[in-house]
C-alpha cells in the first residue's frame, strides 16, 4: 500500500518535472523563434531604406513593432555600425546597444536580445536588434509550477482510496492462480485448468494461463512423439548397419574403438570386445605399411577418406583379403571420430588369381605352340602381339617386329609382296580365312617357306587379325619333288600319244594307198573279164561259164570291199561338221533311200525320236546302216518287225533300232562291231564286214557308245548313245576350242 | 566577410579625406554613386538582357564623369545575382546602348532628350540627376531633399521598358506622378 504510494508519487513528480521542463525549453524557443520572425521580417523590409540612406522610413517600418507588446524596444544599425532607426514600445525606458552584437539570441536578465544582419541578395547593409520582455514568461511558469502539484497531491489521494477497493477483487483470483501453477510443477500435469474468476482481465489471464497450459501439454505430448521417432529411426539405421555384410567400426578421435558392427563376427569371427583387442595384430605385416602411411594422410584432414585392400587377420589365425575406406569424419558432430567400412573380398581376390593363373597358363600355351602366332591391328595391320615361337621362326625380335608393324620383315621390302599381303589381310578383315604358302628372309638372311593362316578374331573385345606361321619347308621340299615327278610324267604321256598318233596316221595313210592301190589291178581283172566274157562266151561250155561268173562276182565283191575300206578310213580322217538334228526327219529320210534301194516286206516303225547335236551327214550313215541290217537280218523272218526309238538319259540320248529277226548268239557280241567281222556266211546274208565297225567310229568320234543285245533267232537290238553337249563339255573336248 | 570589412574600412577612410578637403558637391557625389551601385540590386532586367549567367551587368555614365573614380571603386569585384559589375564611360548614347545602367550626365536639355528616346525600349535603366529628367521620360531621378539624396521613380517608363522595380525601393522612393 505504502510502496503503490510512493511509486505512484514518484511517477507522477517524475512525469511532471519532465513535462514543466519541456514546457520551459520549447517555450524559450519558440520566443526565439518567434523574434527571429520578426526581425527577419523587418530585415527584409528595410534593406532599401538601409540602401539608398532613408531613415525616416526604417524608423515608420520599426514603428510596426507597436503591435508586439512583449517586444520592449528595437533598432536598426548601418553598414558602419551606427544607429539608423530606433522604436520604444510605450513608455518603456530602454537604452540600446551603441554598436550591434553578433547575430543570435541571448538572454538578458529577464529580456531577451536578438541581433539580426540585414542582407539584399547576400550583401550586408546593416543589422536589426530586437528587445523582448520576458516577464510574461516567467508568470506563466509560476502558475504551471502550481497546477502540477495540486494535481499530484490529487492523484495521490486518488490512488490511495482505489488500491485499497481492488485489492480484494484482484488479489484473491491471482493467488488461487498461483496455487494451480505450484500443483502443476509439483504433480507434473498439465491436464490440470485454472478456474476463471469472472470476465475481466484476471479472467482473461486465467484463459491465457490455460491456453498456455493447453500448449505445453501439446508440445510435451509432440515432444515424446519426436523421441519415439527418434528412437525408431535410430533403430532402423543401426538394425541396416548391423545386418549388412560390410564391417562397420567407429573410433574416437584418439584412435580408440568405440563401435564395431555384428558382421565382424561373420568375417574376422572376433566378437566386439574380442576384435578391438585383436586390432594392433589386424594387419597383415606386408600390408601394414600402406595402411600407415594412407592413415597419416586423413587423420588432420575432416571429409578425407582413404581406399585400401588389406589381409585381416581372423580369429583362427587365417588372413582374410578385405577392402575399404576409413573416413575422417570429425567436422560430423553427430559421428565426431573416424569411420570404417570394410567388406570380405577373400573370394574376389581367389578368383582374380584363378584368372591371373588362367591367363598365365594361356600365355605359356600362346608361346609354346609350334606356330608362331601374331596379333595385328584390324586397321593398320601392325602386330600388336607376337608369341616367343615367332621370334624363333623369324629370328627378330618382339621389339624388332613390332618396329614397323613387321610390313618390312615380311615382304623384304618389296612393293608387290606387300600389295599381296594387304589383299590377303582385306580379305581376312571381312570374315574370310585366309590360308595361303609365304616365303619370307629371316633375320640371319634365309629365306623359309611358311604357311600363313589369316584370321578374324575378337581379341580383349576389339576386333583383330590372328596370324598363325607355321614353317612348312619340309613338307614344301617333298611337294616340289612330287611336282617335278608329275611333270615329267606328264611329259612322257604327251610324248607317247604324239608317237601314237603318228603311227595312227601312218597306219590309216597305208591302209587308204593299199585300198586304192588294190582298185587299179582289180579294175584291169574287171575289165579283162568283160572282154572275155563278151569276145569268148561261146567257147566256153557250162562249167567254164559257172566258174567265170563266181571269179565276176568275186571281183565285183572285192570291189565293194575295197570301197567299204575306203569309206572306212576316209571316216578316220573325216572332220565332225556339228548342227542340230532333227532324228525323226533323218531316220525316216534313211528309210525313203532304203525303199528305194532294195526291195523289202519288213514294217517299220519310227517313233518319235530326240532332236541331237551332230554331224547329220555322218549320222545318215549310222542310221541308214543300222535300218539295213535290221531290214536285211528279219527278212527271212514271217512277219519282219523294225522299230526305231530313242530314250533321254542323265546326260545322254539314246537310240535303239530293233528287229525280230535272226538275231545272233551273244558269245560272239564283241566281234560284231570289228572290220570284216561277220556272224553269219555271205550266203545267207549279203555285207562286206565293215557296216556296223564304220557305225562305231561314226559313233566313238561323237563321243557316244554302241553296243547290241539279242539272242539266237529271237532278233536284235543294236544301241547307241550320243552325248548331250553342254557348254564345259564343248569347252573340255576342245570342240569350240577354234 | 573580410574583404567588405576591408571596403568598409577604405570607405570610411575616404570619406574622412573627403569630408577633409573637399566641399559637400563631393560627397554628394559619392553617395550618388553608391546609389547607381545599390540600383542594381533593386532592379530585376528583362529576360534575355544577359547573354549568360556570368555576362557583366555594365554602368555606363554618359557625358562627363562627375565620380572621378568613386564608383569604379565601389563596383570593383562586386556582382550582383553572378553578373559581375563593369563602369563604360561613353561620350554617345549609340556607345551606352549596351549598358545595363545609364547615368546621364549631359549638359543640355535636349541632348538628355536625344539620349532617353535612343535608349528606349532597349531595357537600360536611365538615371540622372538633371532637371526635368523625369517629364523628358527619364526612368530614376536622383534629387537632394532636405539635405539628402533621395529618388524619383517613372514607373511608367520602366514598365514599358519592361524593367521590374523592387517593392522596397518604391517604398522609400517618390514616385512620379503618372502621365
Amino acid at each position: 500500500m505504502r510502496i503503490i504510494l510512493l511509486i505512484s508519487g514518484v511517477i507522477l513528480l517524475v512525469t511532471s518535472l519532465s513535462f514543466f521542463i519541456y514546457e520551459v525549453y520549447s517555450f524559450r524557443q519558440n520566443t526565439i523563434k518567434k523574434l527571429f520572425t520578426l526581425s527577419q521580417v523587418i530585415a527584409t523590409n528595410t534593406t532599401a531604406a538601409l540602401a539608398f540612406d532613408d531613415n525616416k522610413t526604417a524608423t515608420e517600418t520599426l514603428r510596426a513593432l507597436r503591435a508586439e507588446p512583449q517586444i520592449v524596444a528595437a533598432a536598426l544599425y548601418d553598414k558602419d555600425g551606427n544607429i539608423f532607426a530606433q522604436f520604444k514600445q510605450g513608455s518603456a525606458v530602454a537604452d540600446f546597444p551603441a554598436s550591434p552584437g553578433i547575430e543570435g539570441a541571448y538572454f538578458n536578465g529577464a529580456d531577451l536580445e536578438a541581433f539580426q544582419p540585414v542582407t539584399e541578395a547576400g550583401r550586408p547593409l546593416g543589422t536589426i536588434y530586437l528587445k523582448s520582455s520576458m516577464g510574461n514568461m516567467y508568470e506563466r511558469f509560476r502558475l504551471l509550477g502550481i497546477t502540477i502539484l495540486t494535481a499530484i497531491g490529487l492523484c495521490l489521494i486518488l490512488t490511495y482510496f482505489l488500491s485499497k477497493f481492488f485489492q480484494k477483487s484482484i488479489s484473491k483470483p491471482i493467488l488461487n492462480l498461483a496455487s494451480t501453477a505450484r500443483t502443476i510443477s509439483v504433480n507434473r500435469d498439465f491436464s490440470v485448468r485454472a478456474v476463471k474468476s469472472g470476465n475481466d482481465e484476471l479472467g482473461f489471464l486465467s484463459d491465457s494461463f490455460n491456453d498456455m497450459l493447453r500448449q505445453i501439454q501439446y508440445q510435451s505430448n509432440s515432444l515424446k512423439e519426436i523421441n519415439q521417432r527418434i528412437d525408431k529411426s535410430e533403430k532402423f539405421f543401426r538394425a541396416i548397419t548391423e545386418q549388412g555384410s560390410d564391417m562397420k567400426t567407429l573410433f574416437t578421435p584418439a584412435g580408440q574403438p568405440f563401435y564395431a558392427s555384428p558382421s565382424i563376427k561373420k568375417i574376422l569371427g572376433y566378437s566386439e570386445k574380442e576384435f578391438i583387442d585383436a586390432i594392433p595384430e589386424l594387419f597383415h605385416p606386408d600390408d601394414l605399411p600402406e595402411f600407415v602411411e594412407k592413415r597419416s594422410t586423413i587423420i588432420d584432414n575432416p571429409g578425407k577418406s582413404f581406399f585400401i585392400q588389406a589381409r585381416l587377420k581372423h580369429k583362427n589365425g587365417t588372413w582374410r583379403w578385405c577392402e575399404g575406406t576409413i573416413t575422417n569424419m570429425l567436422d560430423e558432430p553427430a559421428v565426431g571420430g573416424f569411420v570404417s567400412n570394410f567388406r570380405d573380398i577373400t573370394a574376389k581376390k581367389n578368383t582374380e588369381e584363378a584368372i591371373r593363373q588362367a591367363e598365365a597358363n594361356y600365355r605359356e600355351i600362346f608361346d609354346k605352340t609350334n606356330n608362331a602366332i601374331y596379333i595385328l591391328d584390324i586397321e593398320t595391320g601392325k602386330i600388336i602381339q607376337a608369341n616367343k615361337r615367332s621370334h624363333e621362326i623369324t629370328g627378330y625380335t618382339q621389339k624388332e617386329l613390332f618396329r614397323n608393324g613387321g610390313k618390312d620383315i615380311f615382304t623384304d621390302g618389296k612393293d608387290y609382296l606387300l600389295e599381296e599381303a594387304i589383299e590377303y589381310f582385306k580379305k581376312a578383315t571381312m570374315g574370310q580365312p585366309q590360308i595361303f604358302e609365304w616365303v619370307f628372309k629371316k633375320k640371319d638372311g634365309s629365306f623359309s617357306w611358311i604357311e600363313v593362316n589369316l584370321k578374324k578374331a575378337t581379341i580383349g573385345g576389339k576386333p583383330r587379325i590372328l596370324a598363325f606361321f607355321d614353317e612348312i619347308n619340309e613338307r614344301k621340299k617333298s611337294q616340289l619333288a612330287i611336282q617335278n615327278l608329275n611333270e615329267e610324267l606328264e611329259r612322257k604321256v604327251i610324248n607317247r600319244t604324239v608317237q601314237l598318233e603318228i603311227a595312227n596316221k601312218e597306219l590309216e595313210a597305208f591302209s587308204y594307198s593299199v585300198s586304192h592301190d588294190l582298185r587299179a589291178p582289180l579294175r584291169a581283172i574287171n575289165g579283162y573279164a568283160k572282154v572275155i566274157w563278151e569276145d569268148y562266151q561261146q567257147v566256153l561250155d557250162d562249167e567254164g561259164k559257172r566258174l567265170f561268173t563266181r571269179i565276176e562276182d568275186n571281183a565285183k565283191k572285192m570291189g565293194s570291199l575295197i570301197d567299204d575300206l575306203l569309206e572306212f578310213s576316209r571316216m578316220g580322217r573325216k572332220e565332225i561338221q556339228k548342227s542340230k538334228v532333227d532324228m525323226t526327219a533323218l531316220a525316216e529320210l534313211s528309210l525313203s533311200e532304203i525303199n528305194s534301194a532294195i526291195d523289202h516286206h519288213a514294217d517299220v516303225k519310227i517313233h518319235r525320236l530326240h532332236s541331237v547335236t551332230a554331224d547329220p551327214v555322218m549320222l545318215k550313215q549310222v542310221m541308214i546302216n543300222l535300218l539295213s541290217n535290221a531290214i536285211k537280218y528279219s527278212s527271212k523272218t514271217e512277219k519282219p518287225f523294225v522299230e526305231v526309238r530313242s530314250r533321254l538319259e542323265e546326260d545322254e540320248i539314246i537310240y535303239m533300232v530293233t528287229d525280230n529277226g535272226v538275231g545272233f548268239n551273244n558269245e560272239y557280241v564283241g566281234k560284231l562291231f570289228g572290220v570284216f567281222q561277220r556272224l553269219h556266211l555271205q550266203s545267207e546274208f549279203e555285207g562286206t564286214g565293215v557296216g556296223l565297225a564304220l557305225v562305231k567310229r561314226i559313233i566313238n568320234k561323237h563321243g557316244g557308245r554302241i553296243w547290241a543285245t539279242g539272242e539266237l533267232n529271237q532278233g536284235a537290238t543294236f544301241s547307241f548313245s550320243l552325248p548331250i553337249l553342254t557348254i564345259n563339255q564343248n569347252i573340255k573336248n576342245g570342240q569350240f576350242a577354234s | 566577410m573580410i574583404r567588405s570589412t576591408y571596403k568598409n574600412i577604405v570607405m570610411l577612410l575616404l570619406a574622412f579625406l573627403l569630408l577633409a578637403s573637399q566641399t559637400g558637391g563631393d560627397r554628394d557625389s559619392k553617395i550618388k554613386a553608391a546609389f547607381l551601385f545599390n540600383l542594381a540590386q533593386f532592379i530585376e532586367w528583362p529576360s534575355g538582357t544577359f547573354s549568360e549567367s556570368g555576362s557583366p551587368l555594365v554602368i555606363g555614365i554618359l557625358g562627363e564623369n562627375p565620380f572621378d573614380s568613386y564608383l569604379e571603386e565601389i563596383v570593383s569585384g562586386e556582382n550582383v545575382n553572378g553578373h559581375p559589375l563593369l563602369v563604360k564611360y561613353c561620350q554617345t548614347a549609340e556607345e551606352a546602348k549596351t549598358c545595363q545602367i545609364v547615368f546621364i550626365n549631359l549638359p543640355d536639355k535636349n541632348k538628355i532628350q536625344e539620349a532617353i528616346i535612343a535608349m528606349k525600349g532597349r531595357g537600360i535603366l536611365t538615371v540622372s540627376d538633371k532637371n526635368n529628367f523625369i517629364s523628358q521620360g527619364g526612368m530614376i531621378k536622383l534629387i537632394k531633399k532636405a539635405k539628402k539624396i533621395s529618388l524619383i521613380i517613372n514607373t511608367q517608363a520602366t514598365k514599358e521598358d519592361s524593367l521590374t522595380i523592387s517593392s522596397k525601393l518604391l517604398q522609400i522612393a517618390d514616385l512620379a506622378p503618372l502621365k
